[in-house]
């Protein structure tokens, strides 16, 4: 069998009658050709179908030939007589589709003394394998180039596509030479792994390929798509054998389940937002009692900090002299003694402005010029602790004359400062 | 799993989730138009379902359900969320795009609607991103729905969540939880539309905000990235990004909406 068809659609569509992939071939010509109408434009089917039937009767190899050559296929596409659904949606539904067009992708290939013309337009792809390898891809060679081209041919664009947009090329073929011809889905999956040319060139009947088809698609290694496959295996000897599904196939309609969701209880919402404003106001409390907490530390701190550094000051100051300003800071005033002394009368309270002279017996001011008392006498000299001098009172001698009763007024500790500075 | 081999089919469908602000503000005019912004967002919800209905009619008219839809509504009533589908379709939560065009709404120029717009109360947009993790997570443990195109959430609002917790933290976590939540072809995408009633300064797909609006900052870091594939089909649409750019949009016209709800449709 030199030349081998083989097509199987997609499980989606149930049965053959609905395949969107569509052949031709010549005998006589040596020409075969196969069009992918796609999925979601308007009748892509009947697209397909005029595209690969129109070339087989007349096949233009030439660009603008091709080109031109589409208005025939176009102007029988436009004149089937549709019908819409009765549906009011779903008609609208067709007709905006019905005017975006029908769409389709498009090889034709002639085998020709020991050489092959293609001329295509889409994502259709070709291999030519010997018995030992792969030995040429067109017109993609891998699989990125094969993703990014998206040209096709529309009934309602067909003006618009560039040569550019055309593949075109004429190869030599060898004796041994094979042709695998196939559409999208396959021709990606022959770019990513080329152990299954070998497999498909094995095929002998529909069962193979068959089996084949559906092993890919359970293991999700080929795009669940309408296939089509066209092998040669002697292009000089162009018999054809088609292996299509039979009428009765069908796949199995899987059981539609309406999806029904779990009902939705606004109170889970609720009892998830209470949650976390419980957990949240429990954080708040938290963090208040940690912030109390953190001012108190810092208070106990300041306090410890200023009792240190005044431990340090006096200590320092009296190693320095500088403790007598301190203490006269720090001082109280002058305390007289208010104990009275037994057997003693109360003395009048001394009026410290009174002046030198008075027959009053007084307690002299310390501006008074009376000559004062004579100083303490010195410390020790130590450089150890700081020594305070406790107030020295001095006992009261029954004379008319009171002694002053302070012991160091504040003109002769800042003359002792002085000295010992 | 690589994405690239997913087909969705009917035996392997995708769940598309819509998010709409129906709080008070959305009466506010969308951008430099005439109209409030909760027509704007109606407008683009009824768009995208007959867009995705496009993508789903087969050749013989039948709609294959390749897509499974939820219209969740926030702010329609203080602090309730709802299902935003109403006539036959009230009270379902997630719609199978079949029956969503068994039965539309009503129709505006001879074309289908299912949603209209409201603009009433406050905004419990944490409420509405938890009712779309429950809906995301029942969705993909029945079935054979590990095997699908993880679900598209996007989110359509005008403003700050009236339930947003303390810096927002309740709605970011939600959000979070939400992401966390993946088929075997990847985690639940969410995206945010940002509609305002400012003109000028549109931001479309950014890969980074530099705003002091803690809205827009607070949405952006709401947004998933935009995967590989997302990225290569709005680059087709024309639109400059590069891979790390979010799902997200500011003051983006209606032409945006939708083709950005295109975008995270996926083919």
């Amino acid at each position: 069998m030199p030349v081998k068809i083989f097509q199987l659609h997609k499980r989606s569509s149930y049965t053959y009658s609905q395949i969107q992939d569509k052949f031709s071939y010549s005998e006589g010509l040596k020409v075969v050709t196969i069009a992918d109408g796609t999925t979601q434009s308007f009748r892509s089917d009947l697209w397909a179908n005029l595209l690969t039937g129109n070339f087989v009767l007349n096949p233009q190899f030439d660009k603008k030939s091709f080109l031109n050559s589409l208005g025939n296929s176009i102007h029988k596409f436009n004149a089937i007589d549709f019908t819409f659904s009765s549906n009011a949606a779903l008609a609208y539904l067709e007709k905006q589709k019905m005017a975006m067009g029908a769409t389709s992708t498009f090889m034709g290939l002639k085998f020709d003394n020991n050489a092959l013309e293609i001329i295509s337009c889409g994502d259709g792809n070709i291999f030519i394998v010997n018995d030992e390898a792969k030995l040429k891809a067109l017109p993609f060679s891998d699989i990125e180039a094969l993703d990014n081209n998206k040209s096709f041919i529309n009934t309602e664009k067909y003006t618009e596509i560039e040569e550019e947009e055309l593949y075109y090329n004429k190869v030599a073929l060898d004796v041994n030479d094979k042709v695998i011809i196939c559409t999208d889905a396959l021709s990606r999956l022959l770019l990513q792994d080329e152990s299954h040319l070998k497999q498909i060139l094995q095929f002998k009947n529909y069962q193979d390929f068959f089996d084949f088809c559906i092993s890919l698609w359970d293991a999700k290694k080929m795009q669940e798509d309408d296939i089509t496959l066209v092998v040669v295996d002697n292009p000089n000897n162009f018999t054809t054998s088609t292996f299509v599904p039979s009428a009765d196939f069908e796949f199995e309609k899987e059981q539609v389940y309406e999806f029904i969701p779990t009902p939705i209880n606004d109170n889970e919402m609720n009892d998830y937002k209470e949650l976390i404003e419980a957990l949240r106001k429990e954080f708040y409390d938290i963090n208040t009692k940690i912030t109390k907490l953190e001012s108190i530390f810092k208070f106990l701190l300041i306090i410890t900090v200023i009792n240190v550094a005044l431990n340090v000051y006096v200590s320092y100051g009296s190693l320095t002299g500088i403790s007598g300003k301190l203490k006269e800071q720090l001082k109280f005033p002058s305390i007289s003694n208010p104990i009275p002394i037994p057997g003693k009368p109360k003395e009048p309270v001394p009026n410290t402005t009174e002046t030198v002279g008075s027959k009053t017996p007084t307690v002299p001011s310390t501006n008074a010029t009376v000559a004062p008392p004579p100083p303490p006498p010195p410390p020790p000299p130590t450089k150890a602790a700081p020594v305070v001098t406790p107030p020295v009172i001095p006992a009261v001698k029954p004379a008319t004359k009171v002694a002053p009763v302070a012991t160091v007024s504040k003109k002769d500790t800042a003359g002792k400062a002085r000295k010992r500075s | 799993m690589d994405i690239r081999n997913l087909t969705i089919s009917s035996t392997n469908p995708c769940l598309l989730v819509y998010l709409i602000d129906q709080s008070g503000s959305m009466d506010g005019k969308f951008g430099n138009a005439n109209h409030p912004k909760a027509i704007e967002v109606a407008n683009a919800i009824n768009e995208t379902i007959y867009e995705v209905g496009l993508r789903c009619i087969g050749g013989s008219g039948e709609v294959k359900n390749r897509f499974e839809i939820a219209v969740i509504g926030y702010g329609k009533d203080e602090d309730t969320v709802q299902s935003a589908w109403e006539g036959q379709l009230k009270d379902k939560w997630v719609v199978s795009i079949k029956n969503i065009f068994d039965y539309p709404l009503s129709e505006m120029n001879g074309k289908p609607i299912w949603v209209r717009p409201y603009h009433v109360s406050n905004t419990p947009m944490t409420k509405a991103f938890f009712n779309a993790r429950k809906l995301c997570d029942d969705w993909i443990n029945w079935g054979n729905h590990r095997d699908c195109h993880p679900p598209i959430v996007i989110n359509i609002t005008d403003g700050e969540a009236t339930d947003g917790g303390h810096n927002f933290s309740d709605l970011l976590n939600e959000v979070n939880r939400l992401k966390s939540l993946r088929t075997n072809y990847g985690q639940v995408n969410v995206f945010n539309i940002h509609i305002s009633d400012k003109g000028g300064d549109r931001i479309t797909f950014p890969n980074a905000v530099y705003t002091n609006d803690s809205n827009q900052n607070l949405l952006f870091d709401l947004s998933s990235n935009l995967d590989e594939n997302m990225v290569r089909l709005a680059n087709q649409k024309n639109y400059n990004i590069n891979m790390g750019a979010k799902g997200y949009v500011f003051n983006g016209n209606a032409a945006d909406l939708i083709n950005f709800l295109n975008i995270g449709t996926p083919q």
